[in-house]
């Protein structure tokens, strides 16, 4: 199309016109475009970001706990730098030296095999697996990251109740103490 | 032997062809190009499997920097110049027009409320460098600037979604603080903003 060569190269009224073809030279017409596309395709943002459905515990609802067996929960802490303590209580009185208590680095492996594990013990002391309740506690130094990985996981391992709560039972603060040596936060009641 | 004559070629291409491909693909760069939000603070966000991409509109956007400053954005023009009016009255901000245009076209903010006004006068080239000190939170009592903005802004817009933007590292405190906002004003459902990433590793 840009080369219509010589096709008005004759008028009727006899004028000569010039005789150069009339090719435009487009490349600095391509070279512009280029440009434009590529200042376009780097403004633009093709992944564009999720989003990740968190419902909270109503905090100030109707006072009415449901009373859940111990057996069939779970408490994961999440402190510095990515490390989880996880614990479960058993049913009946315990001391808190007795409580086995895991603790170990975030990585998604590890984690889920530790949920497969208390998913598994919940199904074999209740019957169903989905009766596990997941207790997640995020200390106030721990990262983000780490929180948004583990309520991923929640998603990932079919664990359909989990909330999130703050530390504050008594294995929470011997945890504290014992373990990560560091003052347990002030209660706000 | 006689030389054969290799017939001189111009080297000129047909550009014509060429020139058509890269408008169109400008074209549709153009059509589908949405803007990058300029950020206040660099916010590298988690990743999770979530796959629900977030809505284009009725948002009500935190964002969380690595340093726990707090800040809010609006994507709706409209809607911000009525949390405006509502702000103004509530902390009695005497606002020029002038300052309303430009908090209209502000896309987030982070700074004691009481603040703006000074903030809407500086000139838009002042206004882009300055350091925001992130929103003023106080959980003891006094004022609640959060929990006003999120009344506020949901009351003119009943359609607002909340999304959490926080950056990777950081501490769980600064969250915890704006959920303590959240469920002052009873929203127990938000959304956090996370990156896609696939499930199996």
């Amino acid at each position: 199309m840009a080369d219509m060569m010589n096709l008005s190269k004759q008028t009727n009224n006899g004028r000569r016109s010039r005789k150069g073809n009339l090719k435009v030279d487009l490349t600095a017409m391509v070279d512009l475009g280029f440009l434009l596309i590529s200042f376009f395709m780097l403004s633009t943002s093709f992944d564009k970001p999720k989003q990740m459905d968190v419902f909270m515990p109503n905090s100030k609802g109707p006072n009415d706990p449901t009373e859940i067996k111990l057996t069939k929960t779970v408490s994961l802490m999440l402190g510095q730098n990515g490390m989880i303590y996880s614990y479960q209580l058993p049913d009946m009185d315990f001391t808190i030296q007795d409580i086995a208590i895991d603790s170990f680095e975030y990585s998604a492996a590890v984690f889920r095999k530790l949920i497969f594990r208390y998913q598994d013990k919940v199904a074999r002391i209740h019957g169903d697996k989905k009766e596990l309740f997941i207790f997640i506690k995020p200390l106030e130094n721990s990262r983000f990251e780490t929180l948004v990985s583990v309520l991923d996981e929640m998603n990932i391992c079919n664990v359909a109740r989990y909330a999130i709560v703050k530390p504050e039972s008594e294995v929470d603060q011997y945890i504290f103490q014992k373990i990560i040596n560091t003052k347990p936060p002030e209660i706000k009641l | 032997m006689p030389k054969v004559k290799v017939p001189r070629k111009s080297t000129a291409i047909d550009m014509t062809a060429m020139c058509d491909v890269a408008f169109l693909l400008l074209t549709f760069f153009i059509l589908t190009t949405k803007f990058r939000p300029s950020e206040l603070a660099p916010i590298d966000i988690p990743n999770s499997t979530a796959q629900i991409p977030i809505p284009d509109k009725d948002i009500m956007m935190f964002q969380i920097a690595p340093d726990g400053k707090l800040f809010f954005g609006l994507d709706d023009q409209p809607t911000r110049l009525k949390l405006l009016d509502r702000l103004s009255s509530q902390y009695q901000l005497a606002l020029s027009d002038k300052q309303k245009d430009a908090f209209r076209t502000l896309e987030s903010w982070g700074m004691d409320i009481r603040q703006l006004p000074a903030f809407l006068d500086m000139d838009p080239n002042e206004r882009a460098h300055f350091q925001h000190t992130g929103l003023k939170i106080d959980t003891t009592g006094g004022e609640a600037q959060i929990e006003d903005l999120i009344l506020f802004s949901r009351q003119e817009n009943n359609n607002l979604r909340i999304a959490i933007k926080g950056d990777k590292s950081t501490q769980y405190k600064a969250f915890d603080k704006l959920i303590q906002a959240l469920q002052n004003r009873k929203v127990n459902k938000f959304n956090i903003i996370t990156s896609a990433r696939a499930a199996k590793e």
